[in-house]
């Protein structure tokens, strides 16, 4: 029993052959499907999908493999199974008329039973193996084996004959699934699980705040290795599908495109080309940060270029949307009329968190868009705990790469953390999941609630580090600088009054000069008139002078002319 | 016991003494528990049905058709064929040695009063494997 598995696995590749069961999901659980030619055990509880697994297993047996089957039914009637299956769109009587299924309902009621002396189960072999060899089945499933120990009360020979049941079957060669009701304290209530040692599969529905999930597990797979976790899975129109956590691998391609984000100032911080094509985009904040206006906005410039667009909401509806969305300045009504948007607006205690997942997949399959938008995903936490809805979104956008389709998801996060940039816990569990994270804040200071964004990550871009104010108004979302200075970061009106201080000291500065420049210029002024002054003074004087000095002169020369004259009159010879 | 010695009784085995039983005993190959049973039940017709009674043996491996359509699933198996199909019928199943199970699971309960007295001779005569 306790062999090592993951030792083994190189050799038992080679040496064990497996079935696929064809159910979805449970060839990747399995490894590769169920253990070729030796029987499985599916154990359960009252209706947790035993029967369908079975009837499922070989149904797809003979769809997709091409593998006849046989099933062999201990509680239901054949017009039973018919009709509940063909709900399930499995037309049992099709396959029976092609003579590639054989339905055999084998009735035991103990009160028509008397036991006397030693007897063995003879007839239920030769029931089996004419309807084996009547469709040479590959594959056979026996729906609930334990009806018999209701049947029979000798143990001892019921036993008996069922390890002689296993081995006959082994011999055969023939795949079984032999279901099993679970037991209180082992795996089946009758301990099947000690006839059918080479591979386990438990199925449980769990009801979990009201909300029922259905669960698979291999418990014990020889020789093999497998997933050994709870996957939850689910009943739908198509049968079971189970949803292996971890099984889908990332071998999606990355897309080089980039696309904007409907904002130019966001588009600029992200390298100054928006988001990756086909990677997926987390906002998270706290209520009333603009989460579902961001979203919108990205919607809205897909929805622009003519893209297609499903929008998830779990908590408006949609008119509701659509009118909150106006009041920013963004119409959705002619996106939804023109086909381009889809809005799938539904409370996500609606249903289960695999049936979330399993209609958003329909949801994406059929409608084919190129941006997936979920408003918030912190309201899946209700319906399932952080593994579940890490679970569920972890194959949803693994899903949605692998079509190369944009998620866009927000996510609310607690009030209790208002002011700081520590980093959420339930965020974190699903920021690993994402390529861009925005994170939005509410900052609060001066008497006044603001809107504070940053980028935390974004994969495979250069982006700014920088925090930007978020600001709404009736012309859309627009990004702006914070102020930083020397009164440190300030937001909002802080921000708007910090810069309005800043402006006034210009003004008074610029005053200053002026003032000083008009002073100069009067000095000037001054000092020019009294230049002018001064020289006219000067040439006042100077003309004064000049009049003494002609006036000396013809004073001198009037005496010159008078000694001349008296020279001329006393005739002094010259 | 007592019951069948009331007015009842009379009307049962009344019935009875007309009617034929016609048993069919199902066994797979001649296993020591397909003879075991054989003779068991030809025992007890032999002492308790004597002249009114027919015992047909099929072999399932030979005639699975029969096994499957009558529902056998263990062998041995001996069932009662009664004239009206509707009439639920007993499979008994076993090497039949207790031959009180064996009479009453054929619907035959007022054969084991009306001989009680030999019954313990002829338990202890039945083959016990």
């Amino acid at each position: 029993m306790a062999r090592n598995p993951v030792a083994k696995k190189a050799k038992t590749e080679r040496e064990f052959p497996k079935v696929k069961s064809g159910i979805k999901g449970l060839d990747e659980v399995t490894g590769g499907g169920l253990p070729k030619g030796r029987p499985t055990l599916v154990s359960g509880g009252p209706g947790c999908g035993k029967t369908l697994l079975a009837m499922e297993f070989i149904v797809r047996g003979i769809t997709d493999y091409n593998e006849p089957g046989v099933f062999i039914a201990f509680e239901e009637k054949i017009e039973d199974l018919r009709k509940n299956f063909l709900s399930l769109g499995f037309d049992l009587d099709e396959l029976v008329k092609k003579k590639k299924l054989v339905l055999d309902y084998i009735y035991i009621e103990r009160s028509e039973i008397e036991e006397t002396g030693e007897y063995d189960l003879e007839g239920l072999f030769i029931r089996l193996g004419a309807a084996i060899d009547e469709v040479k089945a590959k594959r056979i499933a026996i729906d609930t084996l334990e009806v018999l120990f209701s049947g029979f009360t000798n143990q001892g020979i019921l036993r008996a004959e069922l390890r002689r049941l296993f081995r006959w079957l082994k011999d055969k060669g023939i795949t079984a699934v032999v279901t099993g009701e679970r037991g209180d304290v082992s795996i089946t209530r009758w301990g099947l699980e000690e006839y059918v040692a080479d591979c386990v599969i438990t199925l449980d529905h769990r009801v979990v705040n009201q909300i029922a999930t259905r669960r698979l597990r291999v418990v014990k797979y020889r020789g093999s290795i497998h997933g050994t976790d709870e996957y939850p899975f689910l009943i739908s129109s198509d049968g079971i599908s189970v949803l292996p956590i971890t099984s889908l691998s990332l071998s999606h391609t990355a897309s080089m495109e980039r696309i904007s984000s409907g904002i130019p100032r966001l588009d600029t911080m992200l390298g100054g080309k928006g988001y990756y094509r086909g990677s997926s985009v987390l906002v998270s904040g706290q209520a009333g940060t603009g989460k579902t206006s961001l979203l919108a906005t990205s919607i809205h410039s897909a929805c622009k270029r003519g893209e297609k667009c499903l929008l998830l909401l779990f908590e408006e509806s949609e008119s509701q949307f659509i009118r909150n969305m106006r009041s920013i300045g963004m119409d959705f009504e002619p996106w939804v009329q023109k086909g381009l948007l889809h809005v799938n607006a539904v409370r996500p205690t609606a249903y289960s968190l695999e049936l979330h997942l399993a209609i958003i997949m329909k949801m994406l399959k059929d409608f084919n868009p190129s941006v997936l938008a979920i408003d918030p995903i912190s309201n899946l936490y209700p319906v399932g705990d952080d593994m579940q809805v890490r679970s569920v979104l972890m194959r949803l956008i693994d899903f949605a790469k692998s079509k190369n389709i944009t998620g866009i998801f927000s996510s609310l996060t607690t009030e209790a953390l208002v002011g700081s940039y520590s980093i959420e816990p339930t965020a974190m569990h699903v920021s690993s999941l994402m390529d861009t994270w925005l994170v939005l804040k509410n900052v609060e200071g001066n008497g006044e609630r603001n809107r504070a964004f940053s980028i935390v990550k974004s994969r495979g871009m250069p982006h700014s580090n920088q925090l930007r104010e978020f600001i709404m108004s009736d012309k859309g979302i627009d990004l702006i600088d914070i102020y930083q200075g020397s009164e440190g970061v300030l937001f909002g009106s802080a921000r708007a009054a910090q810069e309005s201080r800043e402006r006034s000291q210009i003004v008074l500065r610029d005053e200053e000069i002026e003032r000083r420049k008009r002073e100069l210029e009067r000095k000037r002024r001054i000092m020019d008139a009294e230049i002018t002054a001064i020289r006219e003074r000067f040439e006042r004087e100077k003309d004064e002078a000049n009049i003494q000095i002609s006036q000396e002169k013809s004073r001198e020369d009037a005496f010159a002319k008078v000694l001349d004259d008296m020279a001329t009159f006393r005739q002094v010879d010259k | 016991m007592s019951i069948n010695n009331g007015y009842g009784e009379k009307v049962a085995a009344k019935q009875k003494e007309n009617e034929q039983v016609n048993l069919q005993l199902y066994v797979s190959n001649c296993t020591p528990q397909a003879m075991c049973a054989y003779t068991n039940v030809k025992n007890i017709c032999e002492q308790r049905l004597r002249g009114k009674y027919t015992l047909r043996v099929i072999d399932i491996r030979k005639n699975p058709r029969a096994a499957i359509d009558e529902g056998i699933i263990a062998t041995p198996a001996l069932i009662r064929l009664f004239a009206d199909p509707k009439r639920a019928r007993k499979k008994v199943i076993g090497t039949l040695s207790d031959t009180t199970k064996v009479l009453a699971g054929i619907g035959e309960e007022s054969v084991i009063s009306g001989q009680s007295l030999h019954s313990a001779r002829s338990r202890r005569s039945t083959v016990d494997r």
